[in-house]
């Protein structure tokens, strides 16, 4: 009964409830900015191992800083703000402590035909290495787009940007993704089909 | 429209962010145009593919329960919930207080006698001041009837406050 009335919650209500303790508003909260949160630092950090740590981090940050969000922002800006410094913090204290291990290994989904599991994986790293070329304002707007499935509105809110700049900046990697897979093509790479 | 217009509708074909009239010049210039339509079905399968990564986020409820586990939050009982906190508190220290002065069958006559016989277990050495202070009490309480009945009114009138709080935040819950 108490789940489902979190999930019509709004924003400030589940706030409210989580700074009073009630452990499932502030569960609420996390599965509905979960997405947005991983999305961002997908955006920043691209494919890492430590990008689930780095997601925990952020909402433990979220929850101790419950009672300094005073309403001024939306809650989905200041997740995302809390988010992009935590990503941008992770990045630099990789580059002082050297860089992690380039190729991780994804978790593919289950699939019948093992061969079937290594195309797919062989095509998701490859997505991989050419997002990691894009510029990091293309390639965090293009995540929440896809991985963390949000409308141009949403990604608007939360980036404070202009949703026509939000609009120009998918646009945009989506170009700058194509010439880089052209690059590399033309530089040998094999594109997994 | 030459191939590098259309190249730069492209991406947002598949959006459906294009006007009918750029739809249609991109429609019209890929059926004669074989570089501009592989390039169309190059950003239909970014499409797909982009959208198949989310595969790779990991489960909300995860994290949520992991996040939980790391701050140490537990979600307490509906009983515990409404105990542990400062209304709960009163409540449940008023009803022990009303439960004590119910126990005592006639409290004009035995709450006196009661509090003089704690005022001397005290005085055996334990703690003469609170000894003093409740036979002070008990002299009070032995000549003062309406005070006593006024204190009845004053601790049901709040158990019966407390009470109808703490169903309302289980309503509410």
């Amino acid at each position: 009964m108490e789940e489902k009335r979190f999930q019509t919650e709004g924003d400030s209500s589940l706030v409210a409830d989580s700074i009073r303790g009630n452990e499932k508003a502030f569960r609420e909260l996390i599965e509905r900015y979960q997405p947005m949160a991983f999305s961002v630092i997908r955006g920043v950090l691209g494919d890492r191992e430590d990008a689930e740590d780095v997601l925990q981090n952020v909402f433990i940050k979220v929850y101790k800083g419950l009672r300094g969000f005073r309403g001024d922002a939306k809650f989905s800006t200041w997740v995302y703000r809390i988010a992009r410094n935590e990503a941008v913090n992770a990045a630099r204290k990789t580059v002082l402590s050297g860089p992690p291990a380039d190729e991780v290994d994804l978790a593919a989904p289950e699939r019948s035909r093992p061969d079937q599991q290594y195309r797919d994986k062989d095509q998701r790293e490859y997505l991989e290495r050419c997002l990691g070329e894009l510029e990091e304002n293309y390639r965090v707007v293009l995540e929440l787009r896809y991985m963390g499935e949000m409308s141009y509105q949403e990604i608007s809110d939360a980036t404070e940007l202009p949703i026509g700049t939000v609009k120009t900046y998918i646009h945009r990697a989506k170009l700058e993704l194509k010439r880089v897979m052209t690059r590399r093509s033309l530089a040998g790479e094999h594109r997994p089909e | 429209m030459n191939c590098s217009d259309i190249e730069n509708l492209l991406p947002r074909y598949h959006e459906d962010e294009l006007d009918a009239d750029d739809r249609r010049r991109v429609d019209s210039h890929v059926a004669d145009c074989v570089n501009c339509r592989e390039s169309l079905a190059f950003f239909a399968a970014l499409e797909t593919s982009l959208s198949e990564r989310r595969a790779l986020r990991p489960a909300a409820t995860r994290t949520a329960a992991r996040v939980i586990g790391r701050l140490g939050l537990r979600q307490r009982s509906f009983v515990l919930r409404s105990l542990f906190n400062a209304p709960g508190l009163a409540s449940v220290t008023l009803i022990v207080v009303g439960v004590f002065l119910l126990l005592i069958k006639n409290p004009f006559v035995e709450l006196p006698a009661v509090l003089s016989r704690m005022g001397d277990w005290f005085s055996l050495g334990l703690s003469p001041k609170l000894a003093s202070w409740l036979n002070e009490i008990a002299q009070v309480s032995g000549d003062g009837e309406w005070m006593l009945i006024g204190l009845y009114l004053g601790v049901f009138a709040l158990i019966m406050l407390m009470g109808s709080w703490m169903v309302l935040r289980f309503v509410r819950d």
